[in-house]
């Protein structure tokens, strides 16, 4: 082989390396955007029933429930028009909590509730003290729409 | 101002309220990347200059030879 | 009218003018880091949701954004070389990759470290995460590609081309969390409007940034030095530059 082709081999083997890492990413990443369905959707039956999909939205105010003893947790999942029941045995994020965005990952149960294997929490752009949310919070309060979804 | 809140939160410091194991390794990392920088810029910038010299060296002995 | 153009994208210049701000710009980033450092640590107070976690944020954007700057920054330096046939456009191109891609794996390995207590997983083939991934492959790609010619000046062209075709990624990182729906969330200093932050937490951030800046000047100055001595090895004024 002539040192000149050895080099037209190295340079296709990088672009080839680099075209191929990035098709296998977008890949990942598209499947993971493809399978993603909100709870008006599921309710809808237009999520798969036997395949593994994921599915986002708000955790309902009051619906966390705990099981004393071990992992399991029951939740409600909404996105404001409709509301699909969550469960779910493992720690689960930090930035769990209710009326927080996540993402859970799993298939729906023949009994129409959502069997996550994995559940991630998201969060929005906004920072602040715990003081200044404590008396945003408190204002809140005093109206109970002016907490929206951040998502 | 900030300093009162951060004290209430975290006592400790170093304990960063229980994230400990995931801000620190970051800062610690930054640490390594910015010194890394620093450290193969000044590399590179030798090499380079120590090439040079050596070209010119080899230059001028042909030059004194011719 | 472009003459002065020339001059200033000169070799001799671009030297005595990298070796000239390089310390300016080290100092100055010394200042502006050591005080996002303090700042952001010790006296910025923790989020209401993320406690001190959220402190990652100060390594974690300055690096993800600089990961774009350099980006750019090389492959415009490596458009203005193939258009204008200017020399020291790939120079700085050069000269700029290793930085970004340093800068790149920094953004990757907090933004992990972050994701694991506060999404509940080092990693997720996200929009934002995927195509920041894709811009570390881009920047491997761009400098095995410069160094895989025997002709240098092959190299450069073929690394400029490839550079230029991979700034799409840009914007795709930058809108991804706003074009899909990603766990990530949007960015926090993007519009120039009133930013969803207080100012305890915002000024150190932005010091960082700042810092982040200057430190890539001054690495790129110091690069940029070497670079143009391994161009110039045998021109006349290096000789000088070297004998003195």
């Amino acid at each position: 082989m002539t040192p000149r082709r050895k080099r037209l081999l190295v340079v296709l083997g990088i672009l080839g390396g680099v075209a191929a890492s990035v098709a296998l990413a977008v890949m990942a990443s598209r499947e993971n955007i493809m399978f993603y369905y909100d709870p008006s959707q599921v309710v809808a039956g237009k999520a798969p029933l036997t395949k593994r999909f994921r599915i986002g939205g708000m955790v309902v105010k009051g619906s966390v429930a705990r099981n004393p003893g071990d992992l399991q947790v029951r939740f409600v999942l909404t996105d404001f028009a409709h509301q699909v029941p969550v469960e779910y045995t493992g720690v689960l994020p930090d930035l769990f909590r209710e009326g927080q965005g996540i993402i859970a990952h799993g298939t729906m149960s023949r009994a129409g509730a959502f069997v996550a294997d994995e559940v991630l929490a998201k969060h929005d752009e906004k920072y602040m003290p715990p003081e200044v949310a404590a008396s945003l919070k408190k204002k809140a309060a005093l109206s109970p729409a002016a907490q929206g979804p951040t998502t | 101002m900030g300093a009162g809140g951060n004290q209430i939160v975290s006592t400790d410091f170093w304990s960063m309220g229980g994230y400990a194991r995931f801000v620190w390794p970051c800062f610690a990392f930054a640490g390594v990347v910015l010194g890394w920088n620093l450290w193969s810029a000044r590399r590179y910038y030798a090499a380079a200059r120590l090439r040079a010299e050596r070209a010119l060296e080899a230059a001028m002995a042909a030059g004194e030879e011719a | 009218m472009w003459t002065w153009f020339y001059k200033l994208a000169s070799p001799p210049y671009v030297y005595a003018a990298a070796a000239a701000l390089a310390p300016w710009f080290l100092g100055l980033a010394a200042i502006t880091v050591g005080y996002g450092l303090v700042d952001g640590l010790v006296y910025a107070p923790p989020d209401y949701q993320q406690g001190d976690a959220f402190r990652i944020i100060y390594v974690h954007a300055p690096s993800a954004w600089l990961s774009l700057f350099a980006y750019t920054s090389m492959a415009l330096a490596g458009a203005i070389a193939l258009v204008w046939r200017i020399k020291m456009g790939h120079a700085v191109a050069a000269a700029s990759a290793p930085i970004g891609a340093s800068f790149t794996v920094l953004a990757l390995v907090t933004g992990s470290l972050w994701g694991r207590p506060m999404w509940g997983t080092y990693w997720a083939w996200d929009p934002r995460l995927t195509s920041e991934l894709i811009l570390l492959f881009l920047y491997v790609g761009v400098m095995s590609l410069r160094s895989a010619f025997e002709d240098p000046s092959r190299g450069d062209r073929a690394a400029a081309l490839l550079g230029i075709v991979g700034l799409v990624n840009v914007p795709i990182i930058h809108y991804s969390v706003t074009w899909w729906n990603s766990l990530h969330q949007g960015a926090t200093v993007a519009k120039l409007g009133k930013p969803p932050m207080p100012g305890s937490m915002l000024w150190p951030l932005l010091s960082m940034l700042l810092g982040f800046m200057l430190f890539y000047g001054a690495v790129l100055c110091m690069r940029l030095r070497g670079e143009v001595l391994n161009r110039e090895r045998q021109a006349k004024w290096v000789r000088e530059a070297i004998k003195s």
